[in-house]
């Protein structure tokens, strides 16, 4: 539920404002000059605010679309990520953002249209397929009932054919899915972890069983699926933890409809990392085997070998290796 | 510690009474007032002035955090004389700088656009309010503690309908006495979210470590963050004597950190 709506005066009259106010009638609205007097502040605290989180809603002016680390392909050498919103309505403990944002607030750039220009700018560049990734500074899907974004961007997508879209999330919003016509070159990619660790880290995220059910779903209306095996998190007992897990997700899975997979271990800038430890001094994840030393921090390369080669193992055992791919940040 | 800011010693009276303040004996330059858990001080009239303030009392104690609240009066055209205001937003009239106080609580009263100017005036703008200390006690403010904990309450003493030279002394008491239970309410949510704060910022002890080996301040961070691995993994506190026969702290250090690794990490 949105108690405050904080929003730019140049789009204060904008259609898509009007609308999302109008979702929340209660709402208290504030009007700013800009998103950042808001969000940028320093005297902020991230884990308070999570609590009570406002929506800033938003003029974007740049970099609409950029380009995403090589490493974190899934096939592609031309790879771009854009952001309508920052901040995500889940609490995931590992997540970067907390480290990389002051504020819990999130924002929501009302210009669509405008992403859909840089997204059709640089998919027209060249004559390889390029993919965009949707869920690098929020969740694609979990406040698609009030932004819309996804709705607005598909037909764009059904029309580049040289494009690939990546919906990443852990939601289970997937009516305005359910509701079109499947599209080859669109991903919807859940992130997904073992029961125990999701309920001990993805606060406020839907269980791993009802994720399941939703891509379950998708899968059956014809959608292509991605799983994210990403961030992996060690635990004494994580080999027999993952195989199972693996197990359970794989008995869901169609691999005709499997786009990708991808696989990386909890890894994290070391400046976010020392945010995250200063929010959540108690937190264990933090307290595991890390090697903090690096500009990276993440765990021991030794482990992090180690974890990698058991889980790409397991996980041959149910897929195809040209649809494995994994993510670090190191060469 | 709540700390609290007025411009006058009539805002400030009916707090000094409620709150059972007592006047501190050392004034330099402010009086102060305060009780176990809060001071008040008076600035005086003017964000210069609310600055100065706030910058006093941090002084008094600039190591802790506190929680900052801008208590007063305030003129609005339309809204009623008596009524609560918590501040949304912040304005400086003279920069056009703006701050935006997070509402972490439901407020139990209205909340409203204030506007700082730095003379009184005899116009109101459309649905703001109007004083002259908050932009500057907010900016001021806001470097001690997080904005969350930063807030502005007001009651409104003069409108289109009660003109500014209407207000006395004696009203400004009045109205701001009659919405203390406003200011109780908020002060208790401000109480609850300043506890909060306070675990997630509390350390672990380590004094017993420094008191028997000599760590520099890159090793006296390590030591900090390996006790609260060492909490965090346990449940228990890091007891120095386990590692008395270290010849040195990064011996010590090297020590814990084996004995960390060897804790169980398990998430169910």
């Amino acid at each position: 539920m949105i108690e405050t709506i904080y929003i730019e005066r140049a789009v204060f009259d904008h259609p898509r404002s009007k609308a999302i106010r109008s979702r929340f009638p209660q709402a208290r609205v504030i009007e700013c000059q800009r998103y950042s007097e808001v969000f940028n502040p320093k005297a902020q605290n991230f884990r308070l605010q999570k609590q009570r989180p406002s929506l800033i809603l938003a003029e974007k002016f740049k970099h609409f679309v950029l380009e995403a680390p090589r490493s974190y392909s899934i096939g592609s050498q031309r790879n771009y990520y854009f952001s309508h919103m920052l901040n995500c309505i889940y609490d995931c403990r590992y997540c970067f953002l907390q480290g990389m944002y002051r504020s819990a607030n999130y924002v929501l750039f009302v210009n669509y249209e405008e992403f859909d220009d840089a997204i059709e700018e640089a998919a027209c560049q060249a004559d390889e397929p390029a993919y965009f990734f949707s869920g690098y500074d929020c969740d694609s899907l979990a406040l698609e009932p009030v932004t819309g974004f996804v709705k607005h961007i598909l037909p764009l997508f059904r029309k580049l054919d040289n494009a690939w879209l990546e919906l990443r999330t852990k939601s289970t919003q997937i009516r305005g899915l359910l509701d079109v016509e499947a599209m080859s070159n669109c991903i919807v990619a859940f992130s997904l972890a073992p029961r125990v660790l999701a309920e001990a880290m993805e606060h406020k995220a839907p269980p791993l069983a009802k994720r399941l059910d939703a891509l379950e779903k998708l899968q059956r209306a014809g959608w292509p699926i991605g799983i994210r095996f990403d961030p992996v998190i060690y635990c004494d007992n994580y080999q027999p933890l993952y195989e199972a897990f693996f197990e359970q997700v794989f008995a869901r899975i169609d691999l005709q409809l499997l786009h990708s997979v991808s696989l990386g271990v909890f890894r994290v800038p070391q400046a976010f990392y020392r945010n995250m430890v200063k929010l959540y001094p108690e937190e264990k994840l933090f307290a595991g085997p890390l090697s903090a030393s690096q500009p990276v921090v993440s765990y021991e390369r030794a482990l992090e070998r180690e974890m990698l080669a058991f889980c790409r193992t397991k996980l041959l055992q149910f897929m195809p290796d040209n649809k494995l791919f994994i993510c670090h940040d190191h060469n | 510690m709540i700390h609290i800011v007025t411009a006058l010693s009539c805002e400030a009276k009916p707090l000094i009474h409620h709150y059972r303040l007592n006047g501190l004996r050392a004034e330099n330059g402010f009086r102060v007032y305060e009780n176990d858990g809060m001071r008040l001080i008076i600035a005086g009239m003017g964000k210069c002035a609310a600055a100065a303030a706030c910058a006093y009392l941090q002084g008094l104690e600039p190591d802790e955090k506190h929680v900052w609240l801008n208590v007063g009066i305030a003129g609005h055209v339309s809204l009623h004389v008596g009524e609560a205001i918590l501040a949304q937003k912040v304005i400086d009239a003279a920069t056009n700088a703006a701050w935006y106080p997070p509402l972490l609580f439901a407020p139990p009263c209205r909340t409203v656009t204030l506007i700082s100017v730095d003379q009184p005036g005899t116009s109101y703008m459309p649905d703001v309010a109007c004083d002259m200390e908050a932009s500057g006690f907010y900016a001021t403010a806001a470097r001690f503690n997080s904005c969350e904990l930063v807030q502005v309450f007001k009651v409104i003493s003069d409108n289109r309908t009660t003109p500014m030279h209407q207000v006395s002394e004696k009203l400004a008491q009045e109205i701001i006495g009659k919405r203390l239970d406003n200011l109780d309410a908020i002060i208790q949510q401000l109480r609850e979210l300043d506890a909060r704060l306070a675990r997630q910022l509390r350390k672990p002890a380590i004094d017993f470590f420094l008191q028997r080996w000599h760590f520099t301040v890159a090793q006296r961070h390590m030591l900090q963050r390996l006790s609260q691995r060492w909490q965090v993994l346990t449940g228990t506190s890091l007891d120095s004597h386990q590692f008395a026969g270290e010849k040195n702290s990064k011996a010590v250090l090297g020590a814990i950190e084996h004995k960390i690794s060897a804790l169980p990490m398990r998430f169910d």
